[in-house]
């Protein structure tokens, strides 16, 4: 390994060698040609639903990076807990919404806490059933079993979306909708109510496990767990009683995002609803430093505010590449990720 | 050995290679159907792809999930070559398809030269999500090129032509796998692959030795990358048309999971592993109808065989340690895929559910009693887990489905439509690996090499244990 050092004077020399072939080659015109021509005015309004879009992948961000710090785990099937989240608040709202007598907020908060126990039960059920017994086994045999479990949700789900359509009734239930925000400090920018109020309700969540996880008893032991597995079961901390709370945790985490992102965005429902922002959302958490919350939270963010950056310059087809670029580029220069440890990992 | 007899056997092991492909492409596969030939050659594909990922995860330990993307840059490179500058009759199709192999190849190794770099400073996860990554980039640039087809595919054809080129003969298929099983294993064999084993146990030891593990590495990707390109060629001339749905991200974990159902290292274990893994999910596409029902007694009888199994392996340890464990395991298993078909059948009948029920529960128990009873007396305390497991689970389930039958949506999922068994083959599949990774979490070889050792041992013939190093 090299140190900090080189690398950083690595990366100014390659960007010194960048800038001067810009420079040589005549990319400077039309650049600034090419920056004249942006759209300025929205960049405010794609930075705010940038954070918005990136609140969403930092609630399914701390799912992976606490199950990564305490059990070294990549949890694949995650993304498929949030696709699962998603399907139970578009049934509850099926289900309930037809009888039109109940009241909206009732029905949303049905909905959000409804997704958000059943994903904590599936979360707690997948780590009993595929990942308990292999604790011990290589890692790679436990990547594998989530990614099984992964797969077997997303057929599973296919084989009742067969039987049964998914159901494509948000725009009804949205109340949100209804409302919109304008800040008249800052002229034009209005925010959608369905996406302020999925921000608040995230911003809500991570305070709570913030608290949650420093303040409380438990959350010390989660730390104690994530710090150093064996010595903390030898200091009479329950480990698995600890797994368990990371798995509720997390999943229910990401039944709330599901719920919110189904609501507020109103993305249609398909089996591989929960990939993509999955794999997202893995890489926020890596970039941050995975197995460090307060780097979930920032890398999934960073995602969200980068992803619709690239959508303001007019490159749509490349919104789901960026992310990884920038994972590739920051973990070159800093290989634990952003807030991640320095230790260096054996593999 | 002399030299002589070295170079015998090896004239003698080529020429029965070439004998072999002359058979399959001029005996074996014209006796067989279009959907036959389509399995044997597929199925030979993943071998190959298997194999070339084994070399980069299993023997040299770099953690590389994004397996898909090379195989993807072989077969749109190939693809673009022949489109611009093929044209038919005026070179042999099979000369042409070897040198599209080669670009394949060539354009493969560029892309792994490029992920092999990253692993000189990422290890573990990080390097993981970084290949992930690199994938998911080269799916993603594909997607948006209009003149590579974007999302909507691409038509291989010759630039004379619109038909699509399907060149790809079945010989082909088996050389490409034996050709990359035999560079894998004289890699091992000899001292140039003795640093990738090195480097896998432990890189920090491997360096202090004196192995240049920087080259290491990147040559494992090179290498691994280049097979996996070769097999994309093939493929794209073998389709006629490709679409960037058949390289995403699950056929990079499919691979991976090839590669470790057939135990981490092994090239015989990958090479198997891919074969079968692919025929396994494509053979349960003609299965009949089934209902709803015969669905649910399936699942459920899986997850009573789970329970019932993790309850009861550890008596099996304290009763059954060392001799005719294999015997055992075997009994065991037919006795587990009995049972699982038994109640898939008889929940498929029309007759009274309860009756269903209780005959799908005796079955399985019937099975798992044979599985966790030795030759001797069964342990009595794992008997008494077995009936506490069963005496729960009929308690509790047959309300379970009586109230499934009064809601209407759920009778509606389960009762009165019925499933193509073969949409059910995805599910099967994905909870065979599941089992299988919780059944022998290092693969079904470990990182052993495949061996007839077992059989002699199972009927008590002489038989020698030999491992490959590692």
């Amino acid at each position: 390994m090299t140190d900090r050092g080189a690398s950083i004077k690595f990366g100014l020399a390659a960007l010194a060698v960048f800038v001067l072939m810009a420079w040589v080659f005549g990319w400077f015109p039309p650049m600034w040609e090419w920056l004249k021509t942006r759209n300025w005015g929205l960049l405010d309004q794609q930075i705010i639903n940038g954070v918005q879009l990136g609140s969403i992948y930092a609630l399914i961000a701390l799912g992976y990076t606490m199950v990564y710090g305490v059990l070294r785990l990549i949890n694949f099937a995650h993304g498929e807990v949030y696709m699962v989240g998603a399907f139970i608040a578009y049934y509850i709202a099926e289900v309930w919404f037809e009888k039109n007598s109940i009241n909206i907020w009732l029905l949303l908060t049905m909905m959000i806490f409804g997704s958000m126990i059943v994903c904590a039960a599936l979360g707690v059920t997948i780590e009993r059933i595929a990942y308990r017994p292999l604790r011990n086994a290589p890692r790679i045999s436990i990547l594998i079993t989530a990614i099984g479990v992964s797969l077997f949700l997303q057929q599973s789900l296919l084989l009742v979306f067969r039987v049964s359509p998914p159901p494509s009734i948000t725009e009804q239930v949205n109340p949100f909708d209804r409302i919109k925000v304008d800040w008249p400090l800052f002229g034009e920018l209005t925010f959608a109510g369905g996406q302020l109020a999925m921000f608040g309700m995230s911003i809500v969540l991570m305070i709570v496990l913030w608290w949650f996880v420093t303040r409380t008893k438990t959350g010390r032991a989660m730390r104690a767990v994530s710090h150093d597995f064996s010595t903390a079961a030898l200091m009479g901390i329950d480990v698995n009683k600890v797994v368990t709370i990371t798995f509720i945790i997390g999943s229910a985490l990401a039944g709330a995002a599901a719920m919110m992102n189904a609501t507020a965005l109103g993305t249609p429902l398909k089996t591989d609803y929960g990939l993509l922002p999955g794999v997202k959302a893995f890489v926020a958490a890596v970039l941050g430093g995975i197995g460090n919350i307060p780097g979930a939270v920032l890398g999934g963010f960073l995602m969200g505010v980068a992803e619709l950056m690239v959508v303001w310059a007019g490159y749509d087809m490349y919104r789901d590449a960026v992310a990884f670029v920038i994972l590739i580029f920051v973990l070159l220069f800093k290989p634990t990720g952003l807030l991640g440890s320095t230790a260096v990992e054996k593999a | 050995m002399t030299t002589a007899r070295i170079w015998l056997v090896r004239l003698l092991s080529l020429g029965a290679v070439i004998l072999f492909l002359w058979l399959l492409q001029t005996k074996i596969s014209p006796a067989l159907g279009f959907l036959d030939n389509r399995l044997i050659q597929i199925g030979l594909l993943y071998a190959t792809l298997a194999v070339s990922l084994n070399l980069i995860n299993g023997i040299t330990g770099q953690f590389s999930i994004g397996h898909a993307a090379f195989y993807q840059i072989g077969a749109y490179t190939s693809a673009i070559v022949s489109i611009h500058y093929y044209r038919t009759g005026t070179i042999e199709p099979w000369v042409w398809l070897l040198l599209m192999i080669i670009v394949g190849a060539v354009a493969a190794a560029m892309a792994g030269f490029v992920v092999g770099l990253p692993s000189l400073r990422l290890r573990g996860d990080y390097l993981a999500v970084v290949t992930l990554g690199f994938g998911e980039i080269v799916r993603i640039i594909i997607q948006a090129q209009e003149s590579l087809g974007g999302s909507y595919g691409l038509t291989v054809s010759a630039s004379n032509s619109d038909a699509p080129l399907k060149i790809a003969p079945m010989w082909m298929f088996a050389a490409l796998a034996i050709f990359v099983i035999a560079v894998c294993r004289n890699l091992l064999k000899t001292a140039h692959g003795l640093p990738f084993l090195a480097v896998r146990e432990d890189e920090l030891a491997a360096s202090a030795m004196g192995v240049n593990t920087t080259l290491t590495k990147v040559t494992a990707f090179v290498l691994g990358a280049a097979f996996a390109g070769m097999a994309g060629a093939l493929f794209s001339h073998y389709e006629g048309f490709i679409t960037l749905k058949q390289f995403d991200m699950n056929q990079s974990f499919l691979i991976l999971a090839m590669v470790v159902i057939g135990g981490t290292g092994s090239i015989t274990g990958a090479a198997l592993a891919g074969f079968f893994l692919y025929l396994l999910p494509e053979s349960l596409r003609d299965l009949p109808d089934v209902s709803g029902y015969a669905v649910f007694g399936f699942a459920i009888s899986v997850v009573i065989v789970l329970i019932v199994s993790s309850k009861t392996r550890r008596y099996v340890r304290l009763t059954s340690p060392g001799a005719g464990q294999t015997l055992f395991m075997i009994f065991g298993l037919v006795g587990v895929l009995g049972a699982l078909f038994m109640g898939f059948w008889i929940w498929s009948q029309e007759v009274p559910r309860m009756t269903q029920f209780s005959v799908s529960v005796l079955a399985v128990g019937l099975a798992c009693a044979m599985l966790f009873t030795r030759k001797r007396m069964p342990n009595l305390a794992g008997l008494g887990w077995i009936v506490l497991c069963f005496g729960a689970i009929i308690a509790l389930t047959y309300p379970a489905i009586q109230g499934l039958q009064s809601n209407a949506f759920t009778s509606n999922l389960l009762g009165e439509i019925s499933y193509r068994a073969g949409n059910l083959r995805f599910p099967l599949f994905s909870a065979t690996l599941v089992v299988v990774m919780l059944t022998r979490p290092q693969g079904l070889l470990g990182h052993h090499e495949f061996s007839w050792d077992w059989v002699k041992k199972l009927f008590g013939l002489p038989h020698k244990s030999k491992e490959l190093a590692g």
